[in-house]
């Protein structure tokens, strides 16, 4: 059903873009929390390729499920069939729920067997019987093989068990024995499983507790030594780090390390940390200290240089160690990258985006207004400046500005260039911004500033300079 | 960040299947073919990047491309590995530092260290400046429409909430290998503090242009040159300069002016180009019909 006509038929129905990338991040972080029923939680195949290949869009809804092996969590949940009510309850009935001895079986029972209750096969001898009214696409076979067994009047599962084994592989392909019998349990099937983040992070207690500055600051080395090693050895880097140390009175001093990018390299964050050291003030005893890793990447380690000589060219690593100091030491939201915007107002056509949170589209050209070095100042006010002229109606570039307690006299004018409210923007309606007559004017000195006239108030503001 | 535990696999190799058997002999294949067939097509984009990275290191000035302000330097451009001061003045006192000019030394530094018009740069496959150009002070950053377009991400602007944290941000800047410019709005500084900024620039081969109050320009520095820029009545309808070399270490120590210009296209805004305009010319006759029209 498209989705005007979805609309119509239901007003008031609560319509999102399909992502599926966010959909299987969405699976992705329920099945994690799905490891507390048992160690074993995984996602179907199809979906983890479709993910890496970015090609979500084609993959069919009924490879958006959690496959939890149970198996030997007996002593934990007691009664398997208690588990499963609970997971219902968990899901308050909107998840489709099948517990079996098989994969398949589970997989084909939930997704094609419409029941409001969970499904419960403690055996293999009853999958079959459960299975039979379910049609083909149950079995996790392809089109293809689904069309063929139609052709020859086989279409639900229960037919194709009536047929001889032996045949099947020869005039439907490999895949449809392969899957049946997964699906009855005569051959296993191996779940690819998810892992826990692993957590790093270390801590010391001390009995009794720390006193002289160098002691501490000793300890809180090592910990970041530790902690870079443990990365190290799981080929992971860490971007942000947490430093908590604790004194007898429970009085806690945090301290965060935000890095524009991940790190496991131990001198390069020796230099970091050693000025932060430097500033921090121990009020008594310290009773713990530590430190915790967060933001964890994946790093493999490359190749620098493609020769040995004299490096002549910055590395990306050199580059993160230069945003990483700048961003530890003088405050993440200080160190910035311009970007342009597509807009024609002034005050929006640009901005400085902090270098964290900055991604690959700080500049395109091609789709941002174009404007030669004497179309737009140098320097842009943040906020205009408002100033007394004396200039004739309608038109035309003052003869003479007060700003900031002084007369100039205006030798020279260029204008007005207009700019209009952006009337293609969904909130031109709450837009403050109002027409205006821009010129450019060089005063008695020779430097040329950007003026302009508000057409709503008429009034008068300084907005650049060309400097 | 969670991993999905896969079965293992056999590694890929990057070589086909047939070089991989053993008892086959090794077929002998060319470099070009192995370059058609895109076996080392890596290799060669890294040589090229080395050899153009290469010429950019061994670069020791950054030229003007202005005939009468080069031939006064004696490294033909501003040198590299060195620290320059620049003084904005005009008569009105308002504290403020120049970015047009500092904006232009992005632009040529940029187009000296690629060896490429930088018009031209979105045809090859790069399309970021490998250093960084570290702007240090709100002040001094001047808005993008400045700047060439293309090399954005190379810039960081910085903004240091202390003097001292500015100068540390200048020299930890000219220490990396990741930066081959800094233009910052510097604070008071002593001789010694410039000749430790002067010996960082030098070590790492990066250059810093200080934009400095005019109240300081008697004062002592290690800088290599020191500008005076002011701004000057311009009968052209874009804006003029009075540039002056006031401090020109190792060259003539003649001081110098020119009144200058800069000028930008549409489409090659990058190829921003400084203009020496002798005080001489008068052209108020072409302008005063232009003037009239506006009623100044």
């Amino acid at each position: 059903m498209a989705l005007p006509l979805a609309q119509a038929l239901c007003p008031n129905a609560h319509t999102e873009p399909f992502d599926p990338l966010r959909d299987i991040e969405a699976l992705y972080a329920l099945a994690r929390w799905c490891i507390r029923f048992s160690p074993l939680v995984g996602l179907d195949p199809e979906l983890i390729s479709a993910r890496d290949s970015s090609t979500p869009e084609k993959l069919s809804p009924c490879h958006y499920g959690i496959t939890i092996d149970l198996t030997g969590t007996e002593r934990l949940h007691r009664d398997l069939q208690q588990c499963v009510n609970l997971l219902h309850s968990v899901f308050k009935g909107r998840a489709r729920i099948a517990l079996t001895p098989t994969i398949g079986a589970s997989w084909a029972l939930s997704r094609y067997m419409m029941r409001e209750r969970p499904w419960v096969i403690l055996s293999c001898a009853e999958i079959p019987s459960a299975l039979q009214e379910l049609p083909l696409q149950a079995l996790r076979v392809d089109d293809v093989c689904v069309r063929l067994l139609k052709e020859v009047g086989v279409q639900r599962i229960g037919k194709l068990l009536a047929l001889p084994r032996h045949t099947l592989s020869q005039r439907f392909g490999k895949k449809l024995l392969y899957r049946l019998e997964q699906a009855l349990g005569e051959i296993e099937e191996r779940l690819l499983t998810i892992e826990m983040p692993r957590e790093f992070a270390i801590s010391r207690t001390f009995e009794p507790p720390l006193v002289t500055r160098r002691s501490i600051v000793m300890i809180i080395q090592h910990l970041f030594q530790s902690i870079v090693t443990e990365l190290r050895e799981h080929k992971k880097a860490a971007k942000y780090f947490q430093l908590t140390i604790s004194d007898t009175t429970d009085r806690t001093i945090r301290k965060e390390l935000p890095l524009a990018a991940a790190t496991s390299n131990q001198s390069h964050l020796s230099s970091i940390i050693e000025p932060i050291i430097d500033t921090l003030h121990f009020f008594g005893e310290v009773r713990e200290v530590r430190i915790a890793a967060h933001q964890i990447e994946s790093k493999t380690s490359e190749q620098h240089t493609f020769s040995t000589s004299q490096q002549t060219y910055p590395t990306e690593q050199q580059r993160q160690e230069l945003m990483n100091n700048f961003c530890v030491r003088i405050g993440k939201d200080r160190v910035t990258f311009a970007k342009l915007n597509h807009s024609y107002v002034p005050e929006r056509s640009f901005c400085y985006r902090p270098a964290l949170s900055s991604t690959d589209d700080v500049h395109l050209a091609e789709e941002i207004p174009s404007y030669n070095l004497n179309e737009r100042p140098s320097i842009l006010f943040p906020s205009p400046e408002p100033i007394s002229t004396i200039s004739m109606l309608p038109d035309k570039p003052p003869s003479y500005i007060n700003w900031r307690g002084r007369r100039l006299s205006i030798t020279a004018g260029v204008g007005p260039e207009r700019i209009a409210p952006e009337w293609w923007r969904s909130n031109v309606q709450h837009d403050s911004f109002t027409e205006r007559d821009y010129f450019r004017i060089q005063d008695e000195i020779g430097r040329w500033l950007w003026v302009y006239r508000d057409r709503q108030s008429l009034e008068w503001f300084l907005h650049g300079m060309w400097i | 960040m969670s991993t999905l535990r896969t079965p293992l696999c056999e590694s890929p190799s990057i070589f086909p299947a047939s070089l991989r058997q053993q008892n086959h002999p090794r077929p002998q294949v060319g470099t070009e073919e192995l370059i058609s067939r895109g076996m080392i097509w890596r290799a060669e984009k890294t040589a090229n990047h080395c050899a153009r990275a290469r010429q950019g290191d061994l670069l020791r000035s950054i030229p003007f491309n202005v005939p009468e302000i080069d031939a006064q330097l004696p490294t033909g451009g501003l040198a590299c590995g060195a620290i320059h001061e620049l003084y904005y003045q005009d008569s009105t006192n308002i504290s403020s530092v120049p970015s047009l000019l500092p904006a232009f030394f992005v632009a040529r530094t940029i187009h000296s260290y690629c060896s490429v018009p930088l018009s031209s740069w979105k045809q090859t496959n790069d399309k970021t400046f490998p250093f960084f150009i570290v702007w240090i002070g709100k002040r001094s950053w001047p808005t993008p429409f400045s700047l060439p377009f293309r090399f954005l991400r190379s810039c960081i602007f910085i903004d240091p909430p202390t003097h001292t944290l500015t100068l540390w941000a200048i020299e930890t800047a000219l220490r990396s290998p990741a930066v081959k410019l800094v233009i910052s709005d510097c604070p008071r500084i002593s001789l010694t503090t410039t000749k430790r900024l002067s010996n960082a620039a030098k070590t790492h081969n990066s250059t810093a242009l200080l934009l400095r109050q005019h109240k300081d320009i008697d004062l002592p520095s290690s800088s290599s040159t020191k500008w005076l820029i002011s701004p000057t009545p311009s009968l052209h309808l874009f804006p003029l300069w009075r540039l002056s070399l006031e401090r020109n270490k190792g060259g003539t120590p003649l001081f110098r002016s020119w009144i200058i210009g800069m000028e930008s296209g549409y489409e090659e805004r990058e190829e921003v180009s400084l203009r020496v305009f002798s005080p001489l010319v008068n052209r108020g006759h072409e302008e005063k019909a232009s003037l009239q029209r506006f009623g100044t």
